[in-house]
């Protein structure tokens, strides 16, 4: 049994959703240039293999990520295709890397503890 | 709306003005022999079929010519519930997106259309509740009873 101290060391302060899982590894897997609104839904819709994800909900999860420290985000880049609009690049933090590791160490000790019952 | 449908608009209207007139005119008896009514229903039914396609035709041109930029009140819907830089990049995403399904020939401006309403109607309720979140401190009650209760 671990210690609370044990834990707390472990266990980032805040743990993530789904949805935010499937954003930080789209986030990561694009990496910090390429990785904006745009692109980062495309990967999400990708990679979870959900046919509707909106934008809306990319936005305000990014957001949630960067109050939490999760990831930072930039304006750049306005180009006349997107009205004079900026693109709002993200990058994962070395907290997000944790949290999202922590949140996968997760689900394979929850699949581990399901394969012998499957058996 | 171009000169040419312009034009094509008003002569096929006048056109199809005379022939309705000469016929509510024309008294029936007048008409040769063979014309009964059977066949000058069909005739009119013709007549209106190819009227309302060719007026569906010019309409839809005017329509996408007028078109090819995102729907405005789609823009302001967002811009109400998000307006920050964030929002501003929120909606040059779509316009991005707008634009490449515009242009590609096997979708087109109407697809283009319906995508970015249909974006813009399913964004709305992230915003909107993080909207209601953020303004009634909800949020602040919701992260502390998550810290809390772990």
């Amino acid at each position: 049994m671990p210690t609370s101290q044990e834990k707390s060391s472990r266990q980032p302060v805040d743990s993530l959703g789904s949805f935010e899982q499937w954003l930080l590894t789209a986030v990561m897997t694009l990496g910090p240039n390429r990785a904006y609104g745009m692109t980062i839904h495309e990967e999400v819709e990708r990679l979870s293999k959900r046919p509707i994800v909106s934008l809306g909900a990319i936005y305000t999860a990014i957001d949630r990520l960067e109050k939490k420290g999760f990831v930072t985000s930039k304006f750049a880049d306005a180009t006349t295709d997107r009205g004079g609009r900026p693109r709002r690049y993200v990058e994962i933090t070395a907290a997000g890397q944790r949290a999202l590791h922590y949140a996968l160490d997760q689900a394979a000790a929850m699949t581990a503890a399901l394969r012998p019952a499957e058996a | 709306m171009k000169k040419g449908q312009l034009l094509e608009c008003v002569g096929f209207g006048l056109l199809s003005g005379l022939l309705i007139g000469c016929m509510a005119l024309i008294p029936k008896e007048q008409f040769p022999r063979w014309i009964n009514h059977t066949v000058l229903d069909v005739f009119l039914y013709l007549f209106a079929v190819i009227l309302a396609g060719r007026i569906r035709a010019i309409l839809r041109a005017c329509y996408d010519s007028l078109q090819n930029t995102p729907p405005s009140n789609g823009r302001f819907l967002i811009m109400l519930f998000m307006p920050n830089i964030a929002g501003d990049a929120l909606l040059g995403d779509l316009e991005e997106r707008f634009h490449i399904i515009a242009r590609d020939p096997d979708l087109g401006l109407r697809r283009a259309h319906f995508w970015y309403w249909f974006q813009v109607f399913l964004s709305l309720r992230p915003l909107v509740w993080a909207g209601i979140k953020r303004l009634t401190g909800l949020a602040a009650l919701w992260e502390a009873i998550r810290k809390t209760v772990g």
